[in-house]
């Protein structure tokens, strides 16, 4: 069965030689069976939305089961909407990764605007880091402010997945994302409450090795229909990507 | 009997997750992945009281032989009685777990160093639940003259460097695999400090077994490490 991770990060793992460039992550992809990966630029995350999102365009770019999201910081409106424009009509790019000033605090709202408007042509979804109620919370609000765009909640909302679950409950243009926190009952509760067609797997990779998510849902009692979707036909659809 | 030993188990009630961690779902799990010895701790012990919590752990494991007893201590709890100490040793207790940021307290404190002095007469080793980056080095030079074996818990890709000069200071210290799920952590750790510091652990049935499994079958370490990490260390330093 072919695998999309929906979350890894490439560069700035603090072991060395693990995804620090594509070919790495490739490597790390297909030893455990990982068909295609969306990839997110710790570079851009961290320190420059321009140059970091430039440079994975360039590293994945040989790699054709590899894809990009673009990196949107709030605090670099400027660069990240000129990154946005640069980038995001790429096939290889697959949405855009919209983050604030540190990354366990919830965006600022106000401050996505400008980033959120600038994505509205490419009809690409947004992803958003939720390792928290917090950060869900402000998900939220965004994904009911901009009913146009699919919001991908990125890590569940972490230990507080009831969240993320009610979230997505409330907004029907919200997925949620596997990686986080690694309860057993997450993926059970989120696949009764809002269907396996809006749970995408990703595993947060290399900070947490894919086959340990895999894990999660093996032991999660899901159906051979529903695991599929969720390894992947979801993402397929998500990006509009041919199978 | 299977080789491998489950450092990390627990049953009870567990507010974070969505219902209560039986111990039947805790002999299932092991059942299900062929684990033949669990250390396993009642979470009454870390989230209500600790006496009321090894009550229940010692029940439990007097029920069932293949779960060992870890037993749950609260610095700010421990008013100096040694005898209560002794008798975890003698009712057969394996281990003294303990978690400093859910019980709120820190290595510099002088009630929790007063605690290790006293638990050091018993020998019994300790296991840390870790969660902030440097923990791993304040608890460690706050047990420069504990002698027991010491493990860390919990511990994630970002607190490894830390990690690894402990290991390498300090020979009685251990880690538990069940959070070092990053990419490469495990092989890391051994080619640092030995595979032999290693211990499996699961932290089921909160968390699935196959995740740890599985991040230990992709680590790139050899079989034989494996073999070691899933059981023989853990018996030799609880032995």
């Amino acid at each position: 069965m072919p695998i999309f991770d929906t979350h890894v990060y490439l560069e700035s793992y603090p072991l060395p030689g693990v995804n620090q460039n594509a070919e790495q992550v490739a490597q790390v992809m297909a030893n455990r069976g990982i068909s295609n990966a969306v990839l997110f630029s710790q570079r851009a995350l961290q320190v420059d939305p321009l140059s970091g999102n430039h440079i994975l365009k360039a590293m994945i770019e040989p790699y054709p089961a590899l894809f990009g999201a673009v990196v949107a910081h709030t605090s670099r409106i400027e660069a990240s909407v000129q990154a946005i424009r640069d980038i995001l009509g790429s096939k290889r790019f697959v949405g855009t990764l919209l983050v604030g000033k540190d990354i366990g605090h919830p965006l600022h709202p106000i401050l996505s605007d400008e980033i959120l408007i600038a994505c509205r042509r490419y009809q690409k979804p947004i992803f958003l880091l939720t390792p928290n109620a917090a950060c869900v919370e402000v998900g939220l609000s965004l994904a009911k402010a901009y009913s146009m765009h699919r919001f991908v909640f990125l890590g569940m909302g972490g230990q507080d997945w009831q969240n993320a679950i009610a979230a997505a409950h409330q907004a029907t243009n919200i997925l949620l994302e596997t990686s986080g926190v690694l309860d057993m009952a997450k993926l059970p509760a989120a696949i009764e409450a809002i269907g396996a067609h809006r749970i995408l797997f990703g595993s947060g990779a290399p900070y947490h090795d894919p086959v340990a998510t895999l894990g999660l849902l093996a032991e999660a009692g899901v159906t051979a229909n529903n695991l599929q979707r969720i390894l992947f036909s979801n993402a397929t659809k998500l990006f509009a990507l041919s199978e | 009997m299977s080789d491998i030993l489950d450092i990390n188990t627990l049953f009870g009630p567990y507010p974070l997750a969505n219902t209560d961690l039986a111990i039947d779902q805790l002999l299932a799990a092991m059942k299900q992945h062929n684990i033949g010895q669990a250390v396993t701790y009642s979470t009454l012990g870390i989230l209500f009281d600790p006496t009321v919590g090894n009550a229940a752990t010692r029940a439990a494991c007097g029920d069932h032989a293949e779960l060992l007893a870890g037993a749950t201590l609260n610095p700010n709890r421990y008013f100096g009685n040694k005898a209560s100490l002794q008798s975890l040793k003698s009712s057969g207790f394996r281990l003294v777990r303990l978690f400093p940021q859910a019980q709120g307290w820190k290595a510099s404190s002088v009630a929790f160093r007063t605690l290790v002095q006293d638990l050091g007469e018993t020998a019994l080793p300790l296991m840390f639940h870790i969660e902030e980056i440097g923990e791993v080095s304040e608890l460690a030079q706050a047990l420069t003259a504990y002698t027991a074996p010491i493990i860390f818990a919990n511990v994630e890709v970002e607190q490894l460097a830390d990690l690894i000069a402990v290991l390498k200071a300090k020979p009685n210290t251990y880690v538990e695999t069940s959070s070092l799920t990053g990419v490469g952590a495990i092989k890391a750790i051994a080619e640092s400090a030995g595979a032999q510091r290693l211990l499996f652990g699961s932290g089921t049935p909160y968390q699935p077994v196959t995740s740890a499994l599985k991040v230990l079958e992709f680590s790139g370490l050899s079989g034989e490490a494996r073999t070691q990490i899933l059981g023989a260390n853990a018996r030799r330093i609880l032995s």
